[in-house]
């Protein structure tokens, strides 16, 4: 059986070493493809939604950029529903909407 | 079964409808304390109030509660939504055309050149100090969106309390919180929210989220012998010409259509295709009468 020389030993361990460095590429990679896929659930689940106006209305000073016509719809507290249409109505009425 | 209460807050009519008339006395306790609070914090007319101080601190910034802070900013995400028509700054317009008190007290005016306003720009709000500032000369006005703001967290606050569907109606703008009653809530939409159940209008049935209505017809006074309105162009500072006497909305929340329909009637001929553009339903009355329904609102129901 040959001896193992320098360099073969040499050869070997940076092999090993490089077969690490894939694995450990590799790990990061996927950990790092799990996580972004947690984080993406959790604003999914904790915003109620993107807004323009939400984004460029003023919190700490005035100047923002200018939003002339953006026309975006507001934030809320509570999860709410899209702009639904009322529906055709004909009975006793509940409440009266108008100007005041 | 749905039961209903009516009171008095803001200037103007307050109605509490719930799903559970059990809940009733609940769901009304509930929305007084949001009214109580809001009045307290975004009142033009208040001597005590946040808004008060803010528009009489001579341009130097004023501590506010928080729901006065979140007011504002809500006042101003609603000018950044309508590109700048409909504008929190426009409270030293009114004044200028007379509305310098509660509207009750409002008479005929003396004449005054208008006053532009100053643009929502030129407020400073400061999250974290919790301060607002306006520049010297400049006045608030937080009216429509603060009454919105009021019946959205009202409603939302008075369903947590009863766990039953709840609609809140403040002087004409609606929000509703909860699962709705089977078909949906009947409301009545017309000119002027105090109209009896029978007025011309139309039928609808709201499921969620806000229903709000602006008009040129309830609201007004004389000034120098002129008719005049509170919808301000604060552009101008002069009332809004009529082109829709009445433009009704619904959005996801009362905020958004209390916004989206006052800005109907400061956009005039345009606000058909910026109703359509931005996805809001809508009815709008021009001042012969004359209806159009815009954005899948239904047309069935009008009466006359």
């Amino acid at each position: 059986m040959p001896r193992p020389t320098p360099t073969s030993l040499a050869q070997r361990s940076r092999d090993e070493g490089l077969s690490r460095l894939r694995r450990l590429t590799w790990v990061a990679g996927i950990g790092a493809a799990a996580l972004t896929a947690v984080a993406s659930l959790i604003a999914a689940e904790t915003i109620p939604g993107h807004s323009q106006a939400a984004a460029a209305a003023p919190a700490s000073s005035s100047g923002s950029p200018d939003q002339s016509g953006s026309g975006a719809q507001l934030p809320s507290d509570q999860q709410a529903p899209a702009n639904q249409p009322p529906g055709p109505g004909g009975g006793a009425p509940i409440a009266v909407s108008g100007g005041s | 079964m749905v039961a209903v209460a009516t009171s008095r807050a803001l200037g103007t009519s307050v109605q509490v409808a719930v799903t559970d008339g059990e809940a009733l006395g609940a769901a009304r306790a509930a929305v007084d304390e949001i009214l109580a609070a809001i009045d307290l914090a975004a009142s033009r007319f208040r001597e005590d109030s946040d808004l008060t101080r803010v528009n009489h601190a001579d341009g130097a910034g004023v501590s506010v509660s928080r729901l006065c802070l979140r007011a504002v900013q809500t006042a101003l995400r609603v000018a950044v939504m309508t590109g700048g028509l409909v504008d929190p700054t426009v409270g030293s317009s009114l004044e200028a055309i007379g509305y310098d008190r509660d509207f009750s007290a409002v008479g005929d005016a003396p004449p005054q050149p208008a006053r532009a306003a100053a643009g929502w720009r030129a407020v400073e709000v400061d999250e974290r100090r919790s301060t607002v500032r306006v520049p010297a000369g400049v006045h608030l006005d937080l009216g429509s969106s603060a009454k919105a703001l009021a019946a959205d967290d009202a409603a939302a606050s008075a369903a947590r309390a009863t766990g039953c569907a709840v609609l809140v109606n403040l002087g004409g703008d609606l929000s509703t919180s909860g699962p709705a009653p089977e078909g949906g809530w009947e409301i009545l939409v017309t000119d002027d929210h105090g109209a009896p159940p029978d007025a011309p209008g139309q039928m609808v049935r709201v499921r969620g989220g806000g229903l709000a209505t602006s008009s040129t017809t309830v609201r007004h006074w004389t000034q120098g012998g002129r008719s005049v309105h509170h919808i301000v162009d604060p552009s101008t500072g002069e009332p809004a010409r009529v082109v829709w006497r009445t433009a009704s909305v619904t959005a996801a929340t009362c905020v958004e259509a209390n916004a989206a329909a006052t800005a109907a009637i400061l956009l005039g001929t345009r606000a058909p295709q910026w109703l359509l553009e931005h996805g809001f339903p809508a009815r709008l009355v021009d001042g012969s009468g004359a209806v159009q329904h815009i954005g899948g609102w239904p047309s069935e129901g009008e009466r006359r």
